[in-house]
């Protein structure tokens, strides 16, 4: 190698660093206050709980929409948040066959959640809401 | 040289920038796994020879066994730390906690099967639960008391065996395989549960055997939604469940409709008892010994059925209340596909109630007694095809039924006079659920412990053998 070519190379991996440095402390500092809060907009989604699956798994929505979960099921179900920032939970998270329970996500991002009975948050049950910026 | 180092320190500083701002700690690769027992697995092993430990013994013996509380404090920290074709063996004692297994193979066993036990304490959900991990066996032990399932299969499972298992008093069911094939059920016991004590559901083909086991002071003794297809349920007793053997089909899960279940040799004897915790599907089908509720291509044969308020033996629709899903047209079907449920907009056009139809389904050989309605009760019409031949019975509803449906011949007009009665069965009040907490149950006794369990290699579970139905003969009443 060169000195010519060492030379950069080195520039170039201590530039790396130091560009990817203020991202990551971005990240770090950047906190759940922050972040943006739509207003509810009076649109509902559905999930609906089935034995023993969330459908759809995979549900996109507005910030702002109010998603409903309803038991469609022959066994209870429930829907445990995963531990994100920032959280959101049910003041009651389990929901019976005929049960629904429902929150309004008001900022944009991905929350994942499963039904701790009959899963983990990468199989059996599990379930995703990937809440978009309002159009 | 000097600029390779220079290249190389200005790598390090900016990753370590990175990994500082991160917060990674330096110990998060470290487990304690490492302090136990190779993991050589053997040939179907996917980590064998990754991994060497300071037990040589392990290699030796192509496993490692791993010792709950000696060599780790908890049921879930030995699964944990085990790889594939290990044993986890469990020292006489109580355990309060609820297991999770993802890997494969593992062989998980008491050392004595009644005084080894998983307790819920009424706030743990499951017992010990497989999630995705084919080939677990599980054996020789006692969970009792979880809000849900005392043992549990689930998730595209391949390969499940329980063998020498007690479940007791817990809120769902005792042992329960969703979504789970490839699966043997032996020398078990369950009661207390309000769904059923043993349950194979969405799955076809299941290849699976249930065979000696016990399931009594249940909601139902044994329950099978949307499962089939070589799947046996041999010489095992039900007895003081609302209601026996009911496998059945729903829209509510995939794989629909229930087909194919063989129902051989089993004692199925008082299944109305009143004094269970019971969930709906228990409170409609109770007072029968072997019911067929919306299932299709079914094989009941020598039996031995007794006391029962409504019927030994049911063949009957399933009417599911608010379905979300229509029977499908064509099947088999792709379980997880099926188990997708309508959108409210086309839910809108499907009944308020469906009727799974029993269909083609075939009883002979039974021996049943004792029935405060009728030995054999068929509440489908001929064209659904199902037949009845060479049953020890005194009653049937409609009455002459084996020349009515005979299983070699002519269908005939089955009339309407069981429809009038399986309409005001269902119009009927119940007796409501007890609370599976405090609903009393019998003392078992100790159950039979599973032969040189503390010497016995691990096996890990593979498909089951299917049983040769044709040897198997209509069993003795109990003394």
């Amino acid at each position: 190698m060169s000195e010519k070519v060492g030379g950069l190379v080195t520039i170039l991996a201590t530039l790396l660093g130091a560009a990817l440095l203020p991202a990551v402390i971005l990240g770090v500092l950047l906190t759940a206050e922050d972040l943006p809060v739509f207003e509810p907009n009076g649109e509902t989604a559905l999930v609906q709980a089935i034995d023993n699956a969330f459908a759809p798994v995979d549900a996109e929505i507005e910030a702002g929409t109010e998603m409903v979960w309803l038991n469609r099921g022959r066994n209870g179900h429930n829907i445990i948040p995963e531990d994100r920032d920032p959280a959101w939970t049910f003041e009651d998270v389990s929901f019976v066959p005929g049960d629904e329970v429902s929150y309004v996500f008001q900022t944009p991002g991905t929350y994942r959640y499963y039904c701790s009975i009959h899963g983990t948050l990468t199989a059996g049950m599990p379930g995703v809401v990937v809440v978009t910026d309002p159009s | 040289m000097k600029h390779y180092l220079r290249t190389v320190i200005g790598l390090l500083v900016g990753f370590a920038l990175i990994a500082t701002a991160c917060g990674g700690s330096g110990d998060s690769t470290a487990t304690d796994a490492g302090e136990e027992v190779s993991a050589d697995g053997g040939a179907e092993s996917e980590d064998a020879g990754e991994e060497s430990g300071e037990e040589s013994d392990a290699d030796a013996a192509g496993f490692a066994t791993h010792v709950v509380p000696d060599d780790f404090p908890t049921i879930q920290a030995a699964v944990d730390a085990a790889s594939s074709g290990d044993l986890i063996m469990l020292s006489p004692g109580t355990y309060s906690e609820a297991v999770d297994v993802t890997t494969d193979d593992l062989v998980i066993r008491g050392m004595d099967r009644n005084t080894v036990i998983l307790d819920g304490n009424f706030e743990l959900e499951n017992g010990i639960r497989v999630i995705g991990a084919d080939g677990v066996a599980v054996e020789n032990m006692t969970a009792m008391n979880y809000t849900k399932n005392g043992f549990f299969w689930t998730s595209d499972v391949t390969g499940y065996r329980a063998s020498y298992l007690t479940a007791i008093r817990n809120g769902d069911y005792g042992l329960y395989a969703f979504g789970a094939r490839d699966g043997l059920i032996e020398h078990s016991y369950a009661s207390g549960s309000p769904d059923a004590g043993f349950y194979i559901g969405q799955c076809y083909p299941c290849n699976s055997v249930i065979t000696d086991v016990i399931s009594e002071y249940n909601g139902l003794g044994y329950s099978g939604t949307n499962s089939g297809g070589d799947l046996f349920i041999i010489n095992s007793t039900w007895r003081h469940n609302r209601a026996g053997i009911v496998p059945n089909s729903g829209s509510y899960e995939g794989c629909a409709p229930e087909r194919e279940t063989t129902i051989v040799g089993n004692i199925v004897h008082s299944n109305s008892n009143p004094e269970t915790a019971a969930i709906d599907a228990a409170l409609l089908a109770m007072g029968n010994g072997i019911a067929l509720i919306g299932g299709i291509d079914n094989l009941v044969e020598r039996n031995l059925i007794w006391d029962h308020d409504i019927s030994g033996i049911a063949v009957a629709p399933f009417p599911e209340d608010n379905p979300i899903n229509g029977i499908p047209d064509e099947y088999p079907v792709d379980c997880l596909e099926n188990a997708i449920p309508a959108l409210p907009d086309d839910a809108a056009s499907l009944p308020g109630t469906l009727f799974w139809e029993a269909q083609t389904n075939v009883v002979r050989g039974n021996v049943i007694t004792d029935s405060r309605t009728a030995d054999i009760i068929v509440v489908q019409s001929a064209e659904h095809g199902n037949r009845f031949c060479d049953n020890d019975i005194a009653t049937t509803l409609p009455t002459d039924l084996e020349t009515l449906a005979p299983c070699e011949g002519e269908l005939q007009n089955l009339g309407g006079e069981a429809f009038v009665a399986f309409f005001d069965i269902l119009e009927s009040t119940k007796p409501p659920s007890v609370d599976y907490k405090s609903v009393d149950l019998p003392d078992p006794g100790p159950q039979p412990n599973m032969p040189d369990a503390e010497t016995a290699e691990p096996v890990p579970a593979r498909a089951p053998e299917f049983p040769d139905t044709t040897s198997i003969t209509v069993p003795d009443a109990p003394e």
